[in-house]
């Protein structure tokens, strides 16, 4: 805009300058879109009220990129998760290692900081089995039952299973626990949470269980009483708990934003709001070799 | 006192009525709120069972609700064996209900969870942990306030687990037993209010109801009150009242009933005051009234200074009129003579004109007084006497016979003669009977004496009763000879008084005296008795002979006296013709008719009759004839007369008289030796008298005999055929 322009205003440099305004009006109005936190939930009522509040805040930082709302938005499963993400319609992930693996490596977001979930910074598997259950080792497992979590589940699903198939058991899945098993392999089901993994293996409906230490080790996480009865029988190395990823749908610098707005969540000062946040207790920056785990992590072996 | 009579009824009618109202009302009371409480109880108990069961069929449903929505809830968890999420719903209805427990078992119905983080109980069956049976349809069961249930949980149309749930309802069902007693004491309460409420009215209408019973009983016996009020002033003498009530029903009856009983009461009155009064037979005044009269009569003469006389008049053989004629033809007589008293006493016109007192009176029986006001001399009286014996002297003629009564009157003057009215009357009575004894139709101004012979005939007549019973009689015989031959052929008995102070006390002293009086009946029988036993004593001594007895006029009309002599004669066996009965002529003539009778039966039994002092009354000889006698005992007045020398005429008429009539003489009070040959001369009869023997006791007359006995048994070796005239029994046969 020349001063010289402007001491000759005319018509169309008057039409011109209000398309102008009313472009950068209607521009802006729709560069402020809702910043969207996703992830992939079989319990989204209560994911959605432990993701919201941090969306919340998050969003007062992007406000320069026209963020002037956040959402929270669950997926029930990876399809469908991907889709979305493809869709542009996911700006922010927060997600454990496999579905992070997963989504790096099929190049749908990347991530940026790391999550201390449940004050975990990293965690790994625990097979275990009842203290008096005459199984010992993982090969002991042929021809019993197995429980898993969750097909999702980084710890209770792919790692007990990558030990399993390390030890050279095969695994099938079974549709419930009550259905038999050959006597060569190992079946597994799903618990659908800790607790029940726990009381499947207590109350032997399940031979053995796999969970993370978090969940061993927090007091209150499960009943200590059934805790004390099992014995372990297989730990996997530590992994970080969990990532802070970006899509491709955010701006470069919008990236860079949010993941300086969340790292610069201080423990101290923000506690609540990242206790809030998945009980986490921090977030921290990416380490060396975080990239290169979501890269070699098999996640396509999964069934 | 006499308003307390009747409202005391009032009172005790008011006071009964509350009595019985106060019991019914008790009663009804008693029953209302034992109904009452009764009715809250049951209602309280039926209404708390319908409660119960409404509450317990809400518990129910709410129990189902919660056992469907739990059950509906669970057969995803179920099917997936997510024990977490099972025991978040089992834990969160078990932090929300009163729940005992929630179990869910498998399909097999063994325990999948209870609850509990741990679930313990894992795996136990459920017969082991509650009560019911798992079935493929909802079981309720209650157990004391807990529900037990348990519901088939259902996926996809199996049957994949069951939800046991036991609710504890206890503080529902306990808040209901509060409620109920909540109610109970509110009934209670109310029960009170209601008993209060009912005492309180009941006292109220039974105090209106007995001011209303009060009231009417009070308006009822009102005319009942006066009729009481009537009935004490009529008893204290008002004769003003009249009891008849303007009013019907029972009360007017009761009014009209008193009247007619004031009117029955007034004519009783009159007819007791005539009866109290008047003589009933001569409708003269009775002694009551005369007694009054002579009161007030004596006082006005002892006011006037007048004398006053008293006649007092006793019909002379009245009894017999009434014994003889019966006592309807007496009471005729009576009345007549009462009649002919009032006309001669009205033809004389004593009275005072100013007053009625009473001047003529009956006393009793044939007793009559009269009284003749300011007697200026005692002539008057005299005469008055005198014209009531004429105006009595009058033979009566009663239905269709005549009878004679003669009056014996006695006069007294006052102040003469007494000054008290009993005192007067008294004497005039005792004079009376000094001319009676004086041989009747006659009259006697009082004397002293009088008083004096009154009192002597008492004391005789006291001495003959005690002499009765004590024994103080005794008969001593006199014998009747044949003066031809000088033996003894009876004797006359004769009663002899030994009085123990006084001595023998002579036969005319006494003998008149009982005459008279009712002794002479038992005298009489007492000699009888006692001249038969000593007779059948002497016929040992002497067999046919023959004793006398007298026989008083008085006695002779006794049926008594006839009868007994009769029955006596018969009991004893006494032999015919022994027994002689002497009897005056005066005593058989003055009732011929029955005399006949009495000596008819007498003569039947066996008896002999003979005329004692013949020559003496005034017999006519025909009586003689028709009478059946037997012989004569010419009176020794005869005897006394006769004379050697002289012709002696009337004896020897009388013996030829009875020589005639054939009967037998005997010849009293012979003394002399002269008067015997006079009468052997005149011829032969038997005798007695001083002469001869005088009279002597028993034994004496029994040595007579013996001695007689043994001269004749000389003599009738010696004597040849007598010529004695045979006396008594003898003579018969």
């Amino acid at each position: 805009m020349s001063p010289h322009r402007m001491d000759r205003p005319s018509l169309l440099g008057t039409v011109t300058l209000l398309l102008a305004c009313c472009l950068l009006f209607f521009g802006r109005t729709a560069y402020a879109q809702t910043l969207v936190l996703a992830q992939i939930s079989d319990r989204p009522k209560k994911d959605y009220r432990q993701l919201r509040p941090m969306a919340d805040h998050i969003v007062q930082a992007m406000a320069p990129f026209g963020f002037r709302r956040a959402e929270v938005r669950l997926y029930p499963d990876l399809p469908a998760f991907e889709q979305a993400i493809r869709n542009g319609q996911v700006h922010w992930i927060t997600e454990t290692p496999l579905t992070a693996a997963r989504l790096y490596q099929h190049q749908l977001a990347i991530p940026v900081a790391r999550k201390w979930k449940r004050g975990q910074q990293t965690y790994q598997s625990l097979i275990y089995v009842a203290k008096d259950s005459p199984i010992h080792n993982l090969g002991d497992l042929a021809g019993r039952i197995m429980a898993f979590e969750h097909p999702d589940s980084f710890t209770s699903f792919f790692l007990p299973l990558q030990a399993l198939r390390q030890a050279g058991m095969t695994l099938v899945p079974l549709d419930s626990p009550h259905q038999s098993v050959p006597a060569d392999k190992v079946g597994y089901t799903f618990s659908r949470n800790e607790r029940n993994n726990l009381l499947w293996v207590d109350k032997g409906i399940a031979a053995a269980g796999a969970l993370n230490d978090g969940d061993w080790s927090i007091p209150d996480r499960l009943p200590a009483e059934l805790v004390q009865r099992m014995r372990i029988i297989h730990r996997s190395p530590s992994y970080p708990r969990a990532f802070e990823m970006v899509t491709s749908t955010l701006e470069p610098e919008a990236r860079e934003a949010l993941q300086q707005a969340l790292l610069s969540l201080d423990p101290e000062r923000d506690r609540p709001l990242l206790q809030r946040y998945e009980k986490s207790s921090r977030i921290t920056p990416l380490e060396a070799g975080d990239l290169d785990l979501l890269r070699s992590l098999e996640v396509e072996t999964l069934p | 006192m006499r308003s307390r009579i009747t409202s005391s009824l009032t009172r005790r009618l008011t006071a009964g009525f509350a009595a019985l109202i106060l019991i019914l009302a008790a009663v009804q009371s008693v029953l209302l709120v034992k109904s009452f409480h009764e009715y809250s109880r049951f209602s309280i108990d039926r209404g708390n069972t319908h409660l119960t069961n409404v509450l317990k069929g809400q518990l129910e449903r709410d129990a189902k609700l919660l056992g469907q929505t739990l059950s509906s809830q669970l057969d995803i968890p179920l099917y997936h064996l997510d024990l977490t999420e099972i025991g978040d719903h089992l834990t969160k209805i078990q932090r929300t209900q009163n729940l005992e427990y929630a179990y869910l078992f498998n399909s097999r119905g063994t325990l999948l969870h209870d609850g509990s983080s741990t679930i313990p109980e894992f795996g136990l069956p459920a017969e082991v942990l509650i009560p019911l049976q798992p079935s493929n349809q909802l079981e309720i069961r209650w157990q004391d306030d807990r529900l037990h249930l348990v519901q088939p949980v259902n996926a996809a149309g199996h049957i994949v687990g069951y939800l046991a749930l036991a609710v504890d309802f206890s503080e529902a069902l306990h808040s209901l037993t509060t409620h109920n007693q909540e109610l109970q004491s509110a009934a209670k309460t109310k029960e009170r209010e209601v008993l209060t409420h009912l005492v309180l009215v009941t006292v109220l209408l039974l105090l209106v109801a007995l001011w209303i019973v009060y009231r009417f009983c009070h308006h009822l016996f009102k005319p009942l009150q006066a009729l009481a009020e009537k009935s004490l002033r009529y008893g204290e003498g008002d004769r003003s009242i009249r009891f008849d009530i303007a009013q019907e029903g029972e009360i007017g009856q009761l009014g009209r009933a008193l009247e007619q009983m004031r009117r029955g009461l007034e004519q009783s009155h009159h007819q007791t005051n005539q009866l109290a009064y008047l003589d009933n037979l001569t409708q003269l005044p009775n002694r009551h009234w005369f007694q009054q009269s002579l009161d007030s009569l004596i006082k006005r003469a002892q006011q006037r200074s007048q004398r006053l006389g008293v006649l007092f008049i006793d019909l002379d053989h009245f009894k017999e009129v009434n014994d003889t004629a019966g006592h309807e033809m007496g009471d005729l007589l009576l009345f007549e003579a009462a009649a002919r008293l009032r006309n001669l006493l009205l033809e004389l016109d004593l009275s005072d004109p100013d007053d009625d007192e009473v001047l003529l009176a009956r006393l009793g029986g044939d007793e009559f007084v009269t009284l003749y006001p300011d007697l200026a001399s005692s002539e008057h009286a005299a005469e008055l006497a005198r014209r009531i014996a004429e105006v009595l002297d009058d033979p009566f003629l009663i239905d269709g016979r005549y009878f004679r009564i003669s009056s014996s009157i006695g006069i007294t003057v006052y102040p003469d003669d007494g000054i008290t009215s009993s005192e007067i009357l008294k004497h005039a009575d005792i004079a009376m009977y000094a001319a009676k004894q004086s041989g009747r139709n006659q009259y006697a101004f009082f004397s002293p004496q009088m008083n004096q012979q009154l009192h002597q005939r008492i004391e005789v007549l006291q001495g003959v009763r005690t002499a009765l019973e004590q024994g103080h009689f005794h008969l001593e015989y006199q014998p009747v000879l044949s003066l031809a031959d000088g033996r003894i052929r009876g004797a006359e008995a004769l009663l002899r008084w030994h009085h123990p102070e006084q001595g023998l006390i002579s036969p005319g002293l006494f003998i008149p005296t009982i005459e008279d009086s009712d002794l002479i009946g038992p005298v009489t029988e007492w000699v009888a008795c006692q001249a038969v036993q000593d007779l059948l004593q002497l016929q040992q001594l002497k067999p046919g002979f023959s004793i006398s007895i007298n026989i008083s006029g008085a006695a002779l009309h006794q049926d008594s006296t006839r009868d007994f002599l009769t029955e006596l004669k018969q009991r004893e066996q006494v032999p015919d013709n022994c027994l002689n009965v002497e009897l005056t002529e005066t005593s058989m003539i003055r009732h011929l008719d029955d005399c006949r009778q009495t000596l008819k039966q007498w003569k039947a039994a066996g008896m002999n009759i003979w005329i004692d002092d013949f020559g003496t009354g005034y017999s006519s000889l025909s009586y003689l004839h028709q009478l059946p006698i037997d012989g004569l005992k010419i009176d020794r007045s005869f005897i006394r007369e006769l004379k050697p020398g002289s012709s002696n005429s009337l004896v020897a008429t009388i013996m030829t008289l009875a020589e005639s009539m054939n009967l037998y003489v005997v010849a009293e009070g012979i003394e002399t030796a002269d008067q015997r040959d006079c009468l052997a001369r005149l011829g032969s009869c038997l005798g007695q008298g001083f002469g001869l023997h005088r009279p002597m006791p028993l034994s004496a007359l029994q040595q007579l005999l013996e001695a007689e006995n043994d001269t004749l048994a000389a003599d009738v070796r010696s004597d040849t055929d007598s010529s004695a005239v045979r006396y008594g029994a003898e003579a018969e046969k």
